[in-house]
């Protein structure tokens, strides 16, 4: 499966998810990694090898874009069509809890 | 005045496992002996090169990226995994104290096998081709009628040629095909567990093929 493809069906997995909330604003590589493991009860662990694979497949993806970067470190920031795609994933998200909330506390949408 | 003398530090040699077969068993030999005061500090073709260093528990990770630029590495850091050595520029191997929270994401641990079995595809396609090509070669110079239709000179030369050319490709076949098999194993999710006997079975035959064809060449030629 290539990387665009892995991304093609409009869902992004936790990882992604993580990666593309923590780059609304301009971030090092690093900077997201302190960031993503400051993150109090996290379920989703974000490694740092996954870290690097996803930023690249999110830059590919268009998802994310490179800007100006001091020495060596690359400085990344997510692109419109990112945040298209991170707006629709909180909804989804939202929308998934909410379902859950609602059967937990024994109500249904036709009630 | 006398020049103090260079203390040389005390190394040893261990004989690897094979990345792709027992990754696992290598790295638990790795926590051992760091445990022990041993630190690996180099992978020569099939030796790992320890030094002395003092005893300390920590863990090891290895990672499979083609030529990563220095952000992988610093990224890695920044998560407690330092950078212990690369093998060719593809192969890193990191280390961390015990504890720290996995270099891979959940999940994730597996699609390593898959950028794995990846940098190892052309070159599995290539000595399995270059393999298949020189066995046919010496299965057609077993026929009679190319023995009696081509001049003796020749076929003492295609008999050389194809002794050296399947002792080759055999050889990058078991260092290349053998691999790329384990890393798709393990990235459609097989464990595979070490064992030493299926280790020496997989080499013993690959190297009786080799052998037997060489061998046959050899006899054949009457050398």
């Amino acid at each position: 499966m290539s990387r665009r493809a892995a991304l093609s069906n409009g869902e992004l997995n936790d990882s992604q998810f993580y990666i593309l909330a923590a780059l609304v604003v301009p971030r090092h590589g690093y900077a997201v990694m302190q960031l993503l493991m400051d993150v109090p009860d996290q379920i989703t662990h974000v490694g740092p090898a996954t870290l690097y694979t996803t930023l690249h497949q999110l830059v590919e993806a268009g998802l994310l874009e490179r800007c100006a970067s001091e020495g060596v470190s690359k400085v990344y920031v997510i692109t419109q069509e990112g945040r298209r795609r991170l707006v629709n994933e909180i909804a989804r998200k939202q929308a998934m809890v909410e379902f859950a909330q609602r059967a937990m506390e024994g109500r249904t949408h036709h009630e | 005045m006398r020049t103090p003398r260079k203390i040389l530090p005390i190394t040893r040699r261990e004989i690897g496992s094979g990345l792709a077969f027992a990754e696992e068993h290598d790295l638990q030999r790795l926590v051992r002996w760091a445990a022990e005061g041993w630190r690996l500090v180099q992978i020569r073709g099939l030796y790992m090169v320890l030094e002395q260093a003092p005893p300390e528990q920590c863990v090891f990770a290895i990672d499979y990226q083609a030529t990563p630029d220095p952000e992988y590495f610093e990224v890695c850091a920044a998560a407690g995994w330092t950078h212990v050595l690369s093998v060719e520029q593809h192969i890193h191997l990191f280390r961390a104290v015990p504890g720290t929270q996995s270099i891979f994401s959940a999940n994730d641990a597996i699609v390593k096998y898959e950028r794995a079995a990846r940098m190892f595809a052309k070159p599995a396609l290539w000595s399995s081709v270059v393999l298949v090509l020189s066995i046919c070669v010496v299965l057609l110079r077993g026929q009679p009628w190319v023995a009696a239709s081509v001049d003796r000179a020749v076929l003492t030369t295609i008999d050389w040629v194809s002794v050296l050319l399947v002792t080759l490709a055999g050889t990058l076949w078991v260092f290349t095909a053998l691999p790329w098999s384990a890393y798709r194993l393990r990235a459609s999710g097989y464990t595979l567990q070490w064992s030493r006997l299926a280790y020496i079975v997989v080499f013993a035959v690959c190297g009786a093929c080799i052998g037997y064809f060489v061998g046959a060449r050899v006899a054949g030629a009457g050398w």
